[in-house]
């Protein structure tokens, strides 16, 4: 069922670059993105403590 | 009347809000439609075509290798519109949005020199070579860095930008020349085999998975720019009263 | 429009050079300096040099020219000039065009004038010496062209230097492809019409829109 693998290793070290640049390409916004709520949250709070504060 | 809703869901389309909520909602169908195609894509690449009669199975690099280079143009394309809106109407998501294409399309750039490189040494007998074709895909890849070291510089983001897209359309001469240059010189690239208007010398049973791939990778390039538009917009504006507001309503 | 202002601009910018006339001449020291650097590195050998000259001399040139680059529109900026240059009616395009004209005086001319005695260091065939001075007249003004837009764009930056060099890199790739190019097959006794013929097309679109693109590059710049 599963073929028989012969390929060049070319071809697979191709594909795996492809898949570790392609990879990077869709981890690297939400990362980030996560990392921006975190923050935004962050400041959220803090800014509410302050006005908390203030009151 | 059609004219003014267009040119009214224009600017609309480039206010903060309702391009946060467009990124928000877009890109998962478009990592699906990218997993989709890519899934098709591979499958087909690697196990449904047959082996080439000369290069046995390592042509099949083609199937990564083309995509990423005709996305490595487009996005460079794609960033010049953009840019060129961004100076005219100075729409500040359209900057954004340009100067996050650059990352995109370094990426694309790289994978093109990289499995190419790679695809070099079976077919060519040689890693690299300093032809036409690869020498001014090479040179791309630097426009492409130079553009986000310009952006970097600058400490106010939007003269950055719009210094940044003078830049880009400045090296959008290059694009032409990547395109032609296995036509004006003798390279050791080949030429042309696709062509979009007429024959292509392609054999038929070759071209599903490139098709396959193609697409996927433009719906690669599409939602990875949403969603790294949305956080570029969300970290310029962080003090602004819209995101306060986001926050808000999240909590 | 009187042309007294370009005229004075023109003339100050020429008088300035002479004051400081070491300074002015210190990127013609460097061309020497990789010059020398290239014998040393690759060995003396008269055959392998004059294979290498015209590339070499080319990248020298280019090199050195780099480095008169930051002087292009920085000074103006840091004493506050450069804002005067949109009052009044003199056209900001000519002051940028006198700008460029008396920069490749004083920086490309002088590289021209040298490349004779560049090219017998390195070896390079003697017939071939018109040719690289014709390819360089051209190329050096390219390099004033190309090399003041980029200025103006990182101006905004805290110092341009390298940005300015990796900036500028793509854009200068196909002036030394067709003017070294010129300058070989010159050298191996063929024609250089068609390197020549494109490195003449590619001023003359620079000449078109290179001076525009840095008006507004500029006018970013002073905001």
């Amino acid at each position: 069922m599963i073929p028989d693998f012969n390929y060049a290793p070319f071809v697979w070290s191709s594909y795996a670059i492809a898949a570790a640049i392609i990879g990077w390409q869709v981890v690297q916004p939400w990362l980030a993105h996560r990392a921006l709520r975190r923050e935004l949250r962050e400041d959220h709070l803090a800014e509410q403590l302050e006005q908390a504060n203030d009151a | 009347m059609i004219w003014t809703t267009l040119k009214v869901g224009f600017h609309k389309l480039g206010t903060p809000q309702v391009f946060y909520r467009l990124s928000s909602l877009l890109p998962p169908w478009l990592w699906a439609g990218f997993g989709v195609c890519a899934a098709i894509g591979v499958y087909q690449a690697l196990y449904v075509v047959p082996p080439d009669y000369q290069q046995g199975d390592s042509f099949r690099i083609l199937y990564v290798h083309v995509p990423a280079a005709w996305q490595a143009m487009a996005t460079y394309v794609v960033m010049a519109v953009l840019a060129m809106i961004a100076l005219v109407w100075r729409i500040r998501v359209a900057e954004i949005m340009a100067m996050v294409s650059a990352p995109i399309g370094a990426a694309m750039t790289l994978l093109c020199l990289a499995t190419g490189s790679i695809w070099g040494r079976p077919m060519w007998g040689t890693w690299w070579a300093w032809d036409a074709r690869l020498t001014s895909m090479l040179v791309l890849l630097f426009v492409y860095l130079g553009i986000m070291a310009l952006y970097a510089a600058y400490d106010d983001h939007r003269k950055g930008a719009r210094v940044a897209c003078i830049l880009i359309l400045v090296g959008l001469i290059n694009i032409p020349i990547i395109h032609f240059s296995v036509e004006w010189w003798t390279t050791l690239h080949q030429g042309a085999t696709i062509r979009f208007f007429g024959e292509s010398t392609m054999h038929p049973s070759m071209m599903p998975p490139l098709v396959w791939m193609t697409v996927a990778f433009k719906f690669l390039y599409a939602a990875a720019l949403l969603t790294r538009a949305r956080n570029e917009l969300l970290r310029q504006d962080r003090s602004r009263n819209w995101v306060k507001l986001l926050m808000l309503k999240s909590t | 429009m009187t042309a007294r202002p370009i005229l004075a601009l023109f003339k100050r910018d020429l008088r300035l050079a002479a004051r400081h006339a070491g300074q002015s001449l210190l990127p013609l020291v460097f061309l020497f300096a990789v010059l020398i650097l290239i014998p040393l590195g690759v060995g003396p050998g008269p055959n392998l040099l004059a294979v290498m000259a015209p590339g070499m001399v080319w990248v020298a040139a280019l090199l050195s020219g780099l480095l008169a680059l930051e002087h292009l529109f920085r000074p103006d900026l840091e004493d506050g000039t450069l804002e005067q240059w949109w009052v009044g009616d003199t056209s900001v395009l000519a002051i940028v065009m006198v700008r460029f004209v008396s920069h490749w005086l004083i920086t490309g001319l002088p590289v021209i004038l040298i490349a004779p005695l560049a090219a017998q260091m390195l070896y390079l065939p003697p017939h071939a010496v018109p040719t690289l001075m014709l390819s360089l007249l051209l190329g050096t003004a390219l390099l004033t062209l190309f090399g003041g837009l980029v200025a103006a764009l990182t101006l905004g930056t805290q110092r341009g230097g390298v940005l300015l060099a990796i900036l500028i890199f793509p854009l200068i790739v196909p002036v030394l492809i067709f003017g070294a190019g010129a300058t070989a097959v010159v050298a191996d006794g063929l024609s250089a019409q068609a390197h020549l013929g494109l490195l003449t097309a590619l001023l003359v679109l620079a000449l078109t829109l290179v001076p525009l693109a840095t008006v507004s590059a500029l006018r970013l710049n002073i905001e």
